[in-house]
């Protein structure tokens, strides 16, 4: 597996928030760079992307952002779950591993025969 | 519920770009440090590390167009953009932007004040509820041509009991009332209604109740339901109204309901109460006696024509019970149903649908011309639509660009529409004589406002395909240069904008030509003769009030016989006489079967049948009628001598060719004496200059027979009007108990026979008007556009010799090769018209030649006029001026 797989549709919100209530208030570049090492550096991430997934996100009230200082003092804009943004993790999550568990099932006696 | 708060945030995202902008691009700048500050961490050359934050967010431009498309609506944010700019070409144009609103606001009010009325009157009678479900039941009798709406007790009880197709039926009878009020007797239109009436019509009291099918039973204690005017005139709309009683003809009603003010059916009835039919009227005897109006709200789901075989099914089922089959096969007799909105139009049916078409025809012609100016505007942009495309617009995105221009105009001129139209539609009611136009109300109804909106963008999709599809075309070439340079050839491109103009002749000449036939066909019929002088006639109508007067042969007689003494006796008075039932009065008239003594039927022959009056004396002379042979009805023709008729002259063809008919006895079927017949007058039409419908006419004598009304008649040398207070005096100083009703003189009753004609002519007339007004701006404004493309061409040819006058006659030559163009399409369509309506209107059709050639020739003036101004100007380029512009 040599090359880097590029992110799903769709999937990138889910990372977004999964992220976002590991490491709690993010700024955008390092939820990105903190995605790519959860992947294992697997994932090519188009940094550029996920600044409108980050609005989505915002627009649809599953987070929130302020201004604030990063840990090496520079102005970012920092994100953080809302109590929706819970709800809709929990729910978003349930739903991902029931369908990798379908897909799962469909995948393993395959590799059986 | 999460979409909708995205979509909200994404629509405030449209008002506040400008701050969203610069945060997004802080947080970017942000973004970009952090990602070189840890690069540089890493190793790299600041420069270089900045590079690769760069690169890994795949552009800050593309990253922030990215957002931008997130936070926004795009769509929209074009779509405000287009009409921004829209309104700014607009604002910087004004006398373009004001003649299209202009056109396409008279268009659509005119449409709109057209559909309104019809609307009102075709669609929805107003306080009806779902009247497309309300049928009025009619009978036919094919061998008497005759055909009303109206029906027998027997006909109405089996309607009303097919219980699978009928929701409810009732049966109805004018009546009159008198009432005093403040020592004033006012008379009262009052309809006889059966229990159901209410709920065939859908039509709810606003106070109390309405009948009770017991209440409609005979000898119960009178009730009524009174009307919302009469409720508020009586009563001054106090809610104690309920249970007081009101005397009626000197017998007193309980008040027990109020109508809703929309609800006046039959029309401009004050008042209602229990027709309570005895058993009697049933008997199927009464089969052929249609005296009485009957209407059925069917169930849901049926249809009229569902509903009129199963009727005439149990109709003939019935006639084999109870015998008259015979007379019913004879006389080609059967019931069937119309539905209301086909009954209540009336005569107003034919000209409205006529109107209809003429305004949708002027809405073609508008358009045609907001499209033509369009045209023009476009060739002058073609320099901006070439740099445009240049610069990378998308042929999608300049065609949307000319939809919201065109939107924009339409949506204006539609507003102005709306406001117009339903005020128009009620000036336009106004010109309908007024027994036409009452119960009608115009307003603005979701349907009216639907139709708009359909014509604003009908009106939309025409004027601005034109413009939209010569783009398309064009934008192959790059056109950057010519807006520089004139160029002769423009008038080759003008086709389109040329099929326009000759669409516009066109139809402006139909809508002349049709103007012309209409008026030559309304000429014609105003000269038609009815057989009587209506000028100076004046004309008194008295619905006998109270049941001992309405069933007293005697005092019939003498109120008759004394009102027409006294009216006689007045100065001025000509002549004076009574009638009943008026000539071309819509409410009145009445025919029946007569039996001539000693002439058997055969077996399958009705018998002979004619329209009757009863009359006096005086009745030839006030109505100048002359006598053919024989003596008129006199004064000595009473109840104590020999029962004596009177027929006209198409009577005693019919029935008595080559005979005499003096000395013969007729009779008709309901038990009178058998009449001898006297005298033989002319002939008059009954109820229209239109149509002859006369099956030949009956006269008794007032003094020999009951009647329930009474005309009085004076013929005066002066103005009739003037004696109208004379007849109200007849009538009061010689029985108080009785009341005028009406007055209205016979010259009125006559014309207003044609009163749909007079009204098709009137509004053909002022649109053919607009039709030739927006024909002239067309030819103008396409005439000056390509005149002044010439002006190089034209600059060139005079230098080379050619004098005004062949300037002249080049430029009207173009315009009127367009004018011709129409004019031979309009001449076909003109014919296909004639040849249409020749169908639906009875005189129609004369003077073709004459309309036609009016018309063309005013279209030739038109145009000739509308190229003027662009001549002279032609003729009076500088040539050296002309030829240093290039």
């Amino acid at each position: 597996m040599g090359e880097k797989t590029d992110v799903w549709q769709g999937t990138l919100s889910l990372m977004v928030l999964r992220t976002l209530e590991s490491m709690g208030s993010q700024h955008g570049y390092g939820l990105a760079r903190r995605i790519e090492q959860t992947s294992g550096d697997l994932l090519q991430l188009n940094y550029g992307t996920l600044y409108p997934a980050l609005l989505k996100l915002q627009q649809e009230g599953f987070i929130r952002s302020r201004w604030g200082l990063s840990e090496n003092n520079r102005r970012a804009k920092f994100y953080e779950l809302t109590k929706t943004g819970h709800r809709q993790l929990k729910r978003a999550a349930a739903d991902w591993e029931q369908t990798t568990a379908i897909l799962a099932r469909f995948l393993t006696p395959a590799e059986e025969l | 519920m999460r979409q909708l708060r995205a979509f909200l945030h994404r629509l405030r995202g449209l008002f506040r770009s400008r701050r969203s902008d610069t945060d997004f691009a802080a947080e970017l700048e942000s973004h970009i440090a952090l990602h070189t500050e840890d690069a540089i961490r890493a190793g790299l050359a600041p420069e270089e590390a900045r590079r690769q934050a760069l690169i890994r967010l795949g552009g800050a431009e593309q990253t922030r167009q990215a957002h931008r498309e997130r936070r926004t609506l795009p769509w929209l944010e074009s779509l405000v953009q287009d009409l921004r700019y829209a309104l700014r070409q607009l604002i910087k144009s004004p006398g373009f932007a004001l003649a299209a609103i202009l056109t396409l606001s008279l268009a659509i009010g005119a449409n709109t004040a057209i559909f309104s009325v019809v609307n009102a009157i075709l669609r929805h009678p107003a306080g009806v509820d779902h009247p497309e479900r309300v049928a009025v039941l009619n009978t036919r009798y094919t061998q008497f041509t005759l055909d009303f709406p109206s029906v027998s007790v027997p006909a109405y009880a089996l309607a009303a009991a097919m219980k699978d197709q009928v929701e409810a039926a009732a049966i109805e009878q004018a009546a009159s009332f008198n009432i005093v009020h403040d020592d004033v007797t006012e008379h009262l239109d009052a309809a006889r209604v059966s229990s159901q009436w209410f709920q065939v019509y859908g039509a709810r009291p606003i106070l109390g109740r309405v009948f009770t099918s017991e209440e409609d039973q005979p000898n119960m204690a009178p009730v009524v339901v009174l009307s919302y005017g009469l409720w508020q005139r009586a009563f001054a709309g106090r809610n104690d109204a309920i249970g007081q009683t009101m005397m009626l003809d000197q017998k007193p009603y309980r008040v027990i309901g109020v109508m809703r003010s929309d609800f006046a059916w039959p029309r401009r009835y004050q008042i209602w109460t229990p027709i309570a039919l005895p058993p009697a009227a049933f008997a199927p005897d009464e089969a052929f006696n249609e005296n009485y109006q009957a209407s059925v709200r069917l169930l849901p789901g049926v249809a009229v024509n569902q509903f009129n075989p199963a009727l005439s099914t149990k109709m003939w089922e019935a006639l084999r019970r109870g015998g008259g089959s015979r007379y019913a096969t004879s006389s080609g007799w059967a019931v069937y149903s119309t539905p209301l909105t086909e009954y209540a139009a009336g005569p107003l049916r034919k000209p409205l649908y006529v109107l209809f078409g003429v305004v949708a025809l002027i809405l073609l012609i508008a358009s045609a011309n907001v499209a033509g100016l369009f045209l023009a505007r476009a060739s002058a942009r073609s320099k901006e639509f070439a740099i445009r495309t240049a610069l990378g617009a998308s042929a999608l995105r300049m065609t949307q660009q000319l939809f919201i221009e065109t939107a924009l105009l339409a949506g204006v001129a539609a507003g102005l529409g709306i406001a117009a139209g339903p005020v128009l539609g009620k000036l336009l009611l106004l010109l309908v004589p007024h027994h036409l136009a009452e119960g009608y109300n115009v307003r603005l109804e979701p349907a009216v406002l639907a139709f708009t909106a359909g014509t604003a963008l009908l009106t939309l999709l025409i004027a601005g395909l034109g413009p939209a599809f010569r783009m398309l075309l064009e934008r192959k070439q790059i056109r950057l240069h010519e807006g520089e340079r004139s160029v002769t050839a423009s008038a080759q491109k003008q086709r389109l904008r040329s099929a326009f103009v000759v669409g516009q002749v066109a139809l402006s000449f139909l809508l002349l030509s049709g103007t012309g036939l209409f008026l030559a066909s309304l000429q014609k019929l105003q000269r038609v003769d009815p057989g009587f002088n209506p000028n100076g006639v004046l004309a008194a109508k008295v619905d006998y009030s109270g049941d001992e007067f309405k069933k007293s042969q005697p005092r019939q007689a003498a109120f008759i016989a004394g009102a027409v003494d006294h009216l006689a006796a007045q100065p001025g008075v000509l002549a004076a006489a009574a009638v009943a039932p008026l000539v071309f009065d819509p409410d009145e008239g009445g025919s029946c079967s007569f039996a001539i003594a000693g002439r058997p039927l055969g077996p399958n022959d009705p018998g002979p049948h004619s329209q009757l009056t009863f009359t006096t004396a005086g009745y030839l002379n006030v109505m100048q009628i002359p006598l053919l042979a024989g003596r008129w009805i006199t004064a000595a023709d009473n109840a104590a001598t020999v029962p004596v008729a009177v027929i006209d002259a198409r009577l005693a063809k019919k029935y008595w060719p080559n005979q005499n008919p003096i000395g013969q006895h007729i009779s008709f079927g309901c038990g009178h004496k058998p009449a001898l017949v006297v005298g033989v007058v002319a002939t008059v039409r009954l109820n229209s200059l239109e149509e002859d419908t006369s099956d030949g006419m009956r006269y008794y004598p007032f003094a020999q027979g009951e009647n329930i009304i009474a005309d009085l008649l004076v013929r005066t040398d002066g103005d009739p009007n003037r004696m109208a207070y004379a007849l109200k005096d007849a009538v009061a100083s010689v029985d108080p108990s009785q009341s005028v009703s009406s007055i209205v003189s016979l010259e009125t009753l006559v014309s207003d026979s044609l009163a749909g004609r007079r009204l098709i002519v009137w509004m053909l007339a002022a649109f053919a008007g607009l039709a030739l007004l927006l024909a002239m701006v067309g030819i103008y404004g396409l005439i000056s556009y390509v005149t002044a493309n010439r002006t190089n061409e034209i600059g060139i040819r005079m230098a080379l010799g050619a004098h005004r006058g062949h300037v002249v006659r080049l430029v009207l030559k173009s315009a009127l090769g367009w004018v011709l163009a129409g004019l031979s399409a309009g001449i076909v369509m003109s014919i296909a018209a004639t040849v249409f309506l020749r169908h639906v209107f009875a005189v129609f059709g004369g003077g073709v030649a004459l309309s036609l050639a009016a018309a063309g020739a005013l279209l030739f003036v038109v145009g000739a006029l509308a190229c003027l101004i662009p001549a002279h100007r032609a003729a009076s380029i500088d040539p050296m001026r002309a030829l240093r512009t290039e």
